[in-house]
């Protein structure tokens, strides 16, 4: 079984990876990019580049903030392919999958509004309201995991949330 | 938490507990197969560079025609009399290469102690990737191949192919020869192939706006003689096919084929770079030929008689020439671009080289041959044989090409 070696010589195995974090990755992805397959592979292409550049990953503590991270960056990077296909007039098939179709119906209205405004913020606003208010990570774990500052962090999450206010607002 | 964190704070969650993975067994199926397929290539890869080495080497070994390899063949002296002469292993008309550094360009000092150091110069310095970061290596003694992101967050490699510098005179000094993505697959050219009038770039690719950047570019500058792109996927790989026509040059060049970064600063984020040789002798376009009736044709390589000579053309002669004492044969024809003479020792057409000595085993043909020719470039051979049967022959197995002929020159 492929294993992410540590700098102190532990070992986790890509089995124990998967089942600890697969689920809230696709989770996280989900706030991000409306297809649900669409997050998986986002998922699944993140536990591939990991036990692919193993050595990369020298502290197994910082693994959870590199999978979150990757998984934020594969989004953002399926959202920018999807905005050229848009600007080239491909037109995707229909975002939403069947499930949150099916369930849509009880999901409020309100929650769309919210997540369809969170979707059109900058990348970095959207990743760090996402990492502060879905994860509820601290800014300097925000900080960590974007690699960048945590006044930048403090700037963004503002930025992001007067935005969505904004966005919110005149929308009524 | 004010207002409108918490409005965000429910809506994601709410959005997060709707969605569930699919199939989670499945998906760890589907992620293992991933990263033993990855690994497998890795080391399909070295093995395949491994092969490719002692090929190569073995190759470049063999065609010295210099009888520093001898190998026992037997060659005719006279008829029901056989005499065993020392002589090199075939075929000498393979075009030589040597694997030349793409990188460090053999003008520069620069020497590198490791396969990391060699890559990672090679991908900022030849590739332009400024913020290049190295991934793994795998490495034998005979060759590495060190992965290259182009920055920090990027999970695109490029394999950068790295061996040590041939009859180098110094320990350990790395040279880049070649670079792979895999997520640019070049199906043609092969490395190595001669450059030609017309080159077909083709395979499979994914990249930004599906866009992939194509270089050619001399062995001793990152400034290309030859520009262009091509189109393959942007989100899965998709095919790519494009036919450019390389500037005239007798000198090897290298082709990259790139994805540019998206912010257009001409950095590149990934790419495949191929070396390739220079342009070979070209395949001859014709030949002359005695028919058995006696009529006196021009055909092209593959047999087709392209005209019937006219008394006001000029007679064809065969580059004859005579072999030393010690080598029997017959059938003597000078290889013009190689120097070496061409000739039947009574089984084989064999080559011989006049400053060596040594003699080299070509081709074995069907039935004896009645007269024999190489071209100029020395790379291709045609005969007649006693069948009356019309041969060409330029590396692989000989071509039949026509019947009813008596002698055949270039």
């Amino acid at each position: 079984m492929a294993a992410v070696r540590s700098e102190v010589g532990t070992t986790a195995t890509l089995a124990e990876l998967h089942r600890e974090h697969y689920r809230s990755l696709v989770k996280l992805a989900s706030l991000l990019v409306d297809d649900r397959s669409t997050c998986e592979e986002i998922v699944q292409d993140v536990f591939v580049a990991v036990f692919r550049s193993a050595t990369r990953v020298r502290d197994e503590s910082k693994l959870p903030a590199y999978l979150r991270s990757a998984v934020l960056n594969g989004a953002r990077s399926h959202l920018r392919k999807r905005q050229v296909r848009s600007r080239l007039r491909v037109v995707d098939a229909p975002a939403t999958d069947a499930a949150s179709a099916e369930t849509g119906a009880m999901v409020e209205e309100e929650h769309r509004a919210m997540l369809t405004a969170l979707r059109t913020l900058p990348e970095r606003q959207r990743d760090v309201l996402v990492l502060r208010f879905y994860l509820d990570l601290s800014e300097s774990e925000i900080a960590a995991t974007l690699g960048i500052s945590a006044g930048t962090v403090k700037t963004h999450t503002r930025r992001g949330l007067d935005a969505l206010a904004e966005q919110l607002e005149s929308r009524r | 938490m004010n207002e409108i964190e918490s409005r965000l704070a429910a809506a994601m969650r709410a959005r997060a507990n709707d969605v569930e993975p699919e199939d989670e067994h499945a998906a760890l199926d589907h992620i293992t197969q991933r990263v033993n397929v990855n690994r497998r290539r890795g080391l399909a890869l070295l093995s395949a560079a491994a092969a490719i080495v002692v090929v190569v080497g073995a190759i470049a070994f063999l065609n010295r025609d210099d009888g520093k390899n001898p190998q026992h063949i037997t060659t005719a002296t006279n008829p029901g009399d056989t005499t065993t002469t020392t002589t090199n292993t075939p075929p000498s008309v393979i075009p030589q290469f040597d694997e030349q550094a793409i990188w460090p360009f053999a003008s520069s000092s620069q020497t590198f102690t490791t396969p990391e150091a060699a890559a990672k110069s090679f991908a900022v310095e030849y590739l332009g990737m400024r913020n290049a970061r190295v991934g793994n290596a795998c490495c034998s003694p005979d060759t590495a191949f060190v992965e290259i992101f182009p920055n920090d967050r990027s999970t695109a490699a490029t394999v950068v192919h790295v061996r040590p510098r041939p009859h180098g005179d110094k320990p350990s000094d790395w040279i880049v020869t070649s670079a792979d993505s895999d997520q640019i697959t070049v199906d043609t050219p092969k490395p190595n192939d001669p450059l030609s009038s017309s080159l077909t770039i083709s395979g499979k690719s994914v990249a930004f706006e599906a866009t992939l950047g194509i270089q050619l570019r001399p062995l001793d500058s990152t400034t290309p003689v030859f520009q262009g792109n091509t189109n393959g996927g942007s989100t899965d790989m998709q095919p790519f096919s494009t036919t450019i026509s390389p500037p005239a040059t007798d000198q090897p060049l290298v082709l990259v084929v790139f994805e540019g970064d998206a912010s257009g600063a001409g950095d590149m984020t990934k790419a495949t770079v191929i070396p390739l040789s220079a342009a070979g002798a070209p395949q001859p376009t014709s030949f002359y030929a005695v028919t058995s009736s006696g009529d006196r044709v021009v055909l092209d390589f593959q047999g087709h008689v392209q005209r019937t000579l006219t008394a006001a053309d000029e007679e064809f002669p065969v580059a004859t020439t005579s072999l030393p004492s010690n080598v029997t044969g017959t059938l003597a024809t000078l290889r013009g671009r190689f120097g070496t003479v061409a000739f039947f020792d009574g089984t084989n057409i064999a080559s011989y080289n006049p400053t060596t000595n040594a003699q080299v085993k070509l081709v074995t043909p069907a039935a004896a041959p009645v007269t024999l020719d190489a071209d100029e470039s020395g790379r291709y051979l045609i005969w007649v044989d006693v069948n009356h049967d019309l041969w060409t022959w330029s590396g692989a197995d000989p071509l039949k090409v026509g019947s009813g002929f008596n002698s055949a020159a270039w």
